[in-house]
């Protein structure tokens, strides 16, 4: 039973590392806590959705999806947060919760407000496996093997690729790096495409998981991804893997065993300001200060 | 009489020995320089007196007052005054708003006090005739954010003024200055002696530290290597030792 | 009738926007948790008066002080807690405490808890009544932050917001001054959050979420973070635009969710913010006028 609330926890970990990945990208390049890449979650999940009713092809959907909102993420930095850049950080987290709340409107009007499914013919490249004791669903190892190749594709190019060493240099200190020559527009850019498409692959995910999309299906994970990329030490890619599978181990196992009196997603907020009261700079403090 | 004393300070971080025991004694009414190369602490030392980091050994006396470990607005209040190396200037309010902020000093210390009008003539006054003394009287009206960085210094002597204190520490005054604003500091310097103010002064611009210092001391890697009349400190072996064998490093 | 219910709405936001705007605007303190505080003076004051029978009158101030010394555990975390992390501290804070009105059968848990009506002297608040009071609550308000503006405490909140670093050199108590600023501005959240849940008459967690937080905020800060004119304007602008946009009803949100991006994009420091292009524009139109009766009783 535990082992299977473990790995229960750890499916959910993952989408939560993933849907994250994107706010701490953001944070690590532009210091901007960004509500608005739930909103990517969400549309995302509705792209990959229409995608996979027109071509029937499950892997060219989460393409389609990730590529469209990566596009999407680089047009948000070019017009709204690179200018913002500098200012009061409550005037971009204003600007990006507004983005947001737009975004989940639009959806609404664009796709209609109920609740849409994936066809039931949807066929997983995996099938499940059933133990006495364990079951793991298919969609689960979809699940965890996506979110390994792309946690993978992220660490390659930060580490060893060119434009990963320019990241990392801007991360560091974005004005330092342009005075040393770096493209930094591409580096931001680079980053939310990367940001924004991990996003939209985690909402493609749950929509494919829980065999539901709303368009209020990003609300929760707007705010629960803040309290994760804090957990982790904000701007802190490592550390928000860590604790989006902290924060899911938690949230399932608590849930599950002990069921609590709170609704489970106050769990990762209280978890967060116990932290802060205690270790004020995050579970792990920034790899590079 | 010493109107300030420093025994024995150290502040480590971590491994590095910022200020390693330095010790100094500062006369009423007198300007003592502080110069050493790059990275010798001198800036860690002024934030060490000022309280706004906590030392690890070694007293700070002040009119006979022990004030280490003081925070630095309690340390403010006791009369010692500071200006920074990089200007914090209150950027979105007046100029005039600057100094005022400063001339309330005793006002912060009760909360019904605090409630008090601020803008009473006898203040406004006081705080408008900084601004002359340090040549920004037209500007009160402007925002601190949009003004120059050789006038924002000013402000900021204007402002560490406001609070009328005992002994007034400039970080680098004249870092970044153009020639002429270091020139237009020196005459302002020249005021702030003629008043009997006490004066401790970091600076990186050797001429300008000989010439307006009284006495100077030299720090290296946090330790002082040497103290005197500009004089003496100009023939000192290791002074120069420090400051070139800083360059060989560079050059390396 | 309808107008008057109008009205006592964006009274109502006028308060919680100028309250939160002491916070963000006046000490520039990120706290987005605001609704949260708005919501424990109103369950406060439900509480005192339904189960305790005490009278309105009294517990008007006391859910101010409730709500204040909340805000006063929250001012004291900002003392601990900085910048971002204290950002969502805040918004962690209002999840927790509506999660607490939520689940808790004190309060009568998802079901709400109805709030017996207010009387003053005996006499019923009616509608209007309510206006009146909220109208007094609002020039209070007002007098007291004009107030405040020009007092020590108010350089002190500037140089608190401006540098902190250099605030503490010209003897100001940073620690003193966030706390005290947290507690007016939680206080009078908590105050509007009585007079709501009376003229309600019913109140619910819902009414207190991260949404409602977000949205007074967001009226300090369109309107004109740092001023008195400001959150008054972005009251009455977002409070009354689904009024007068009733027949784009639809487009509510859609609408509200742009308008908060262009103006932070466009006029960061608000739309009646000191060097935004409406204020500046009004203040050349004064001088205008002005300095023609100048003119014209020279003559």
């Amino acid at each position: 039973m535990l082992l299977q609330q473990i790995i229960n926890g750890i499916v959910v970990g993952s989408v939560y590392s993933l849907t994250a990945m994107g706010a701490t990208l953001v944070y690590s390049i532009l210091r901007i806590l960004d509500i608005a890449c739930a909103g990517a979650y969400a549309l995302g999940a509705y792209v990959g959705l229409f995608s996979y009713v027109a071509t029937g092809n499950l892997l060219l959907s989460f393409l389609i999806g990730m590529i469209a909102m990566g596009v999407w993420g680089i047009f948000v930095q070019k017009f709204l947060y690179l200018p913002l850049l500098g200012k009061s950080p409550l005037i971009s987290l204003i600007t990006s919760i507004g983005l947001f709340i737009f975004l989940g409107d639009f959806i609404r009007l664009w796709a209609g407000p109920q609740i849409k499914a994936f066809p039931a013919d949807l066929k997983l490249p995996f099938s499940g496996i059933r133990t006495e004791n364990l079951t793991i669903m298919g969609v689960w190892i979809l699940v965890l093997l996506t979110t390994a190749i792309l946690l993978f594709i992220l660490w390659y190019l930060i580490t060893k690729t060119k434009i990963g060493l320019a990241w990392r240099a801007t991360a560091q200190d974005l004005e330092i790096a342009k005075a040393m020559g770096i493209n930094v527009n591409v580096v931001v850019a680079f980053n939310f495409f990367l940001g924004y498409s991990f996003a939209a692959a985690a909402g493609i995910m749950i929509g494919i998981m829980y065999n539901f999309i709303s368009p209020t299906m990003g609300d929760v994970p707007a705010y629960k991804m803040l309290a994760i990329i804090v957990l982790g030490g904000l701007g802190n890619p490592v550390g928000a893997v860590v604790a989006a599978m902290l924060i899911g181990l938690i949230e399932t196992l608590v849930g599950g065993y002990i069921g609590f009196f709170l609704p489970r997603d106050s769990i990762a907020f209280i978890v967060v300001i116990i932290m802060l009261l205690i270790k004020p700079q995050g579970l792990f403090v920034r790899k590079n200060i | 009489m010493a109107i300030l004393k420093v025994e024995n300070l150290k502040k480590f971080f971590g491994g590095v020995r910022a200020v390693n025991g330095v010790s100094v004694e500062v006369e009423r009414g007198e300007v003592l320089g502080v110069i050493g190369p790059n990275g010798a602490g001198k800036t860690t030392f002024f934030n060490t007196i000022c309280g706004v980091y906590n030392p690890d050994g070694g007293k700070i006396i002040f009119q006979d007052k022990k004030i280490q470990g003081l925070t630095p607005f309690q340390i403010a209040r006791l009369g010692i005054a500071r200006t920074f190396q990089i200007v914090k200037p209150f950027g979105d309010m007046t100029v005039l708003d600057n100094v005022i902020s400063a001339i309330g000093i005793n006002r912060y210390k009760s909360i019904w006090g605090s409630f008090r009008n601020s803008r009473v003539s006898e203040t406004v006054d006081k705080a408008k005739r900084l601004l002359e003394m340090v040549e920004l009287g037209e500007y009160g009206k402007e925002k601190a954010g949009a003004l120059s960085l050789g006038y924002i210094k000013r402000l900021e002597i204007a402002r560490a003024l406001g609070i009328n204190p005992k002994i007034i520490m400039l970080d680098e005054p004249c870092a970044g200055l153009s020639h002429d604003a270091v020139k237009d500091f020196i005459q302002l310097f020249k005021k702030l002696k003629k008043e009997g103010l006490t004066i401790m002064m970091v600076e990186h611009n050797m001429p300008i530290a000989m010439a307006l210092s009284d006495r100077m001391i030299v720090l290296d890697y946090g330790e002082k290597i040497a103290e005197g009349k500009p004089k003496e400190i100009q023939g000192n072996e290791k002074v120069i030792e420090a400051y070139l064998g800083k360059e060989e490093e560079e050059d390396a | 009738m309808y107008e008057v219910v109008v009205a006592v709405n964006i009274g109502i936001f006028i308060m919680l926007a100028l309250s939160v705007n002491i916070i963000t605007g006046y000490i520039g303190q990120p706290t987005l948790g605001h609704a949260a505080f708005f919501g424990i003076g109103a369950y406060t004051s439900a509480i005192l008066t339904g189960k305790y029978s005490v009278p309105f009158l009294l517990s008007l101030p006391l859910s101010g002080l409730v709500a204040g010394f909340i805000g006063a555990l929250l001012g004291l975390a900002s003392l601990r807690v900085r910048d971002d992390f204290l950002a969502i501290t805040t918004i962690g804070t209002n999840f927790v405490v509506v999660a607490i009105f939520q689940y808790i059968p004190f309060f009568g848990a998802s079901l709400g808890m109805a709030v017996p009506s207010a009387y003053i002297f005996g006499i019923k608040i009616t509608y209007l009544g309510y206006l009146f009071l909220v109208i007094f609550l609002i020039i209070s308000i007002i007098l007291f932050l004009r107030k405040l503006e020009k007092s020590w405490f108010g350089l002190a909140m500037g140089g608190i917001r401006n540098n902190e670093g250099a605030a503490e050199s010209i003897g100001i108590d940073i620690k003193k001054f966030k706390v005290i600023a947290f507690i007016l501005g939680t206080a009078i959240a908590g105050i509007a959050g009585c007079v709501y849940a009376h003229y309600m008459t019913f109140i619910s967690s819902v009414d207190f979420a991260f949404v409602t937080s977000i949205t007074i905020l967001s009226m300090a800060m369109v309107g004109g973070s740092g001023t008195i004119r400001g959150p008054i304007m972005g009251a009455i602008v977002l409070g009354l635009a689904p009024e007068v946009f009733r027949f784009a009803m639809n487009y509510r949100m859609l609408i509200y969710g742009a308008l908060l991006v262009f103006t932070m994009r466009f006029q960061p420091e608000g739309l009646l913010g000191e060097r935004s292009f409406l204020w500046t524009n009004i203040n050349k139109l004064f001088k205008k006028i002005y300095s023609k009766k100048e003119i014209e009783s020279g003559m």
